[in-house]
């Protein structure tokens, strides 16, 4: 990679690509490096979103590139530049004289940082998803950058690719799961540094630098370390609720590993996906994060397609089959999934699948008993009779209570229950289990039919119950001990509280 | 938006006659041994998958 008047020009270059030469022009000191996939990946977003204007900032002081410098460039006997180059996309012509006063209004589409190490570029990026998968991302966050004296928001997933030698592809998409809290407000700022130095070295068997990547203990110390802890999942040995009429939990296959036959990956992935929570994924020899799912008709009805942040091919790739996982555009073969992180606010004690097992079975009994005592015609359709048609889905996302409450209106909740909760003492994060009328889902009407709410603090063998909605009528547990009851509302279904299309 | 469709007096008061105030009553003493069951089977099953893989390494 060539180094050479790398701080150069100053304070920025602008370039207004038309075609894929003007592009390759003018990306032309990044590309011959070990590993370019990730940094033309990131390139090809931003074209697909419309991107006319490069600007490339240089002698960019970035803090997680400076922190890689400190703790291992600097110590190289060759000559490394110390700073990194911020590439901004914009949608509109924004010229070199303008650049200091008119980016609001050119349709600012975010940034990649370029480390000038030719084993990994792109130090991070904050870019929007393509088009074609703005639905199906469900963990964006918004930053704001300060470009040359403007405030400039994105909205996206963070994206980090490993430089090789710092890092490996665990600590990249550790990164990338941290800094998403960060922006969530949920935790500090962590230096990508900080994911290879603050990794207990007793914890692997070999050296830790130059990092041959992460023992999955090493990975859960980081994120608890980093205000993040991590629940675990290991794969072929996966919880569900196990409702009577939800699917059977997979016969294990005999000699087979279980990232082949345990379709229960899907399940536990939505939950997490549904609250905005990525999700790591480890493989015999990677890692990488989920950021989003959708549902497709091929190869079958409801098919679930997820959206994976791989630091060696770029941002927002398409996972299509979990159980034969191979990127349909570059072919790489990833092999069995092995495990799943997801790291999660601190008291998020309370596990989805627990709140799940409960939350379902309450709302199909309270479902039964209002059918059966309604005086007259039912306007509704009761559980029993969804699940009879194998229309009745649960939907479960944890959530702050506030964002909760402050969601109710815009959902279409009727206007006594929107009262009750927002009276409600509720503690920060809840965890949320939608009764979903699949049909109406697929119509893409509102579809939610009552829902079953928890306290995120409370244990796995006893999830407390805060409220319990269906059909317009709420039970709501008072901080008393009491029980608030009748509250009426609608059985008219609204739309789901958690992010994305239910 | 549109007006919440309002149940007529007399449906709310079938209804809260019928139901029981305390939301656990809507299961069955059956009902709630399974649960409780099934809740515990959760539990074990997260802290034996978080033991046996410890030392899985991710690259």
């Amino acid at each position: 990679m060539n180094h050479s008047a790398w701080n150069d020009p100053d304070p920025a270059e602008v370039f207004h690509p038309t075609n894929d030469t003007e592009w390759d022009a003018a990306l032309s000191r990044y590309l011959g490096s070990l590993q370019d996939a990730p940094l033309l990946r990131c390139v090809q977003v931003a074209r697909s979103l419309g991107a006319t204007t490069l600007v490339v900032e240089t002698r960019y002081i970035d803090l997680d590139y400076r922190s890689e410098f400190s703790a291992y460039y600097s110590k190289q006997f060759g000559d490394m530049p110390d700073t990194a180059h911020r590439l901004h996309f914009f949608a509109r012509r924004l010229t070199k004289r303008s650049i200091w006063r008119t980016a609001r209004s050119a349709g600012y589409l975010g940034y990649v940082v370029v480390r000038p190490t030719s084993t990994g570029l792109v130090s991070r990026a904050m870019l929007p998803p393509p088009p074609d998968l703005s639905d199906a991302v469900r963990t964006s966050v918004t930053e704001t950058v300060n470009f040359f004296g403007q405030d400039l928001a994105i909205t996206g997933v963070p994206f980090a690719q490993q430089d090789a030698q710092l890092g490996a592809c665990a600590q990249a998409a550790a990164w990338m799961c941290h800094f998403n809290a960060h922006l969530r407000g949920e935790a500090h700022r962590r230096p990508k540094a900080d994911f290879s130095l603050k990794a207990p070295a007793s914890l692997h068997p070999s050296r830790s630098l130059p990092s041959g990547g992460l023992t999955a203990l090493q990975l859960s110390e980081v994120f608890r370390t980093f205000e993040l802890p991590a629940l675990f999942y290991d794969v072929g040995g996966l919880p569900s609720p196990g409702l009577v009429w939800q699917p059977r939990d997979p016969a294990p296959i005999p000699a087979k590993p279980a990232g082949l036959w345990d379709f229960r990956i899907v399940a536990i992935a939505c939950r997490h996906l549904n609250s905005g929570n990525p999700v790591l994924v480890g493989t015999s020899n990677h890692a990488f994060i989920l950021c989003g799912y959708r549902r497709t008709n091929t190869p079958k009805p409801s098919w679930i397609e997820f959206v994976r942040h791989d630091d060696q091919t770029g941002p927002y790739g398409l996972v299509t089959d979990v159980l034969a996982d191979v990127d349909p555009t570059t072919g790489k073969v990833y092999g069995p999934w092995r495990t799943m992180q997801v790291p999660m606010p601190e008291k998020v004690w309370l596990a989805p699948e627990t709140a799940e097992r409960k939350g379902g079975e309450s709302l199909q009994a309270a479902s039964s008993r209002i059918f059966a005592t309604w005086p007259g015609t039912k306007p509704f359709m009761d559980l029993d009779e969804l699940i009879a048609l194998d229309r009745l889905r649960l939907r479960t996302y944890v959530i702050r209570s506030n964002a909760f409450k402050s969601g109710l209106a815009a959902r279409g909740v009727a206007t006594d229950i929107r009262r009750a909760y927002a009276l409600a003492r509720f503690p920060r994060f809840i965890w949320v289990v939608e009764a979903v009328d699949k049909a109406l889902r697929d119509a893409g009407q509102p579809c939610v039919l009552g829902e079953s709410v928890f306290d995120a603090t409370s244990s796995d063998r006893d999830p407390q119950r805060l409220a319990l909605h269906v059909h317009g009528i709420m039970w709501l547990q008072r901080t008393s001990g009491k029980t608030q009851f009748p509250i009426f509302g609608s059985y008219v279904p609204y739309s789901t509280g958690g992010r994305g299309t239910a | 938006m549109p007006e919440d469709p309002e149940l007529p007096g007399y449906a709310k008061d079938a209804l809260t006659s019928s139901l029981p105030a305390d939301p656990d009553e809507l299961l069955s003493e059956q009902q709630k041994s399974s649960l409780s069951a099934d809740l515990d089977n959760l539990a074990r099953l997260r802290r034996d998958a978080e033991m046996a893989s410890a030392t899985l390494r991710m690259a």
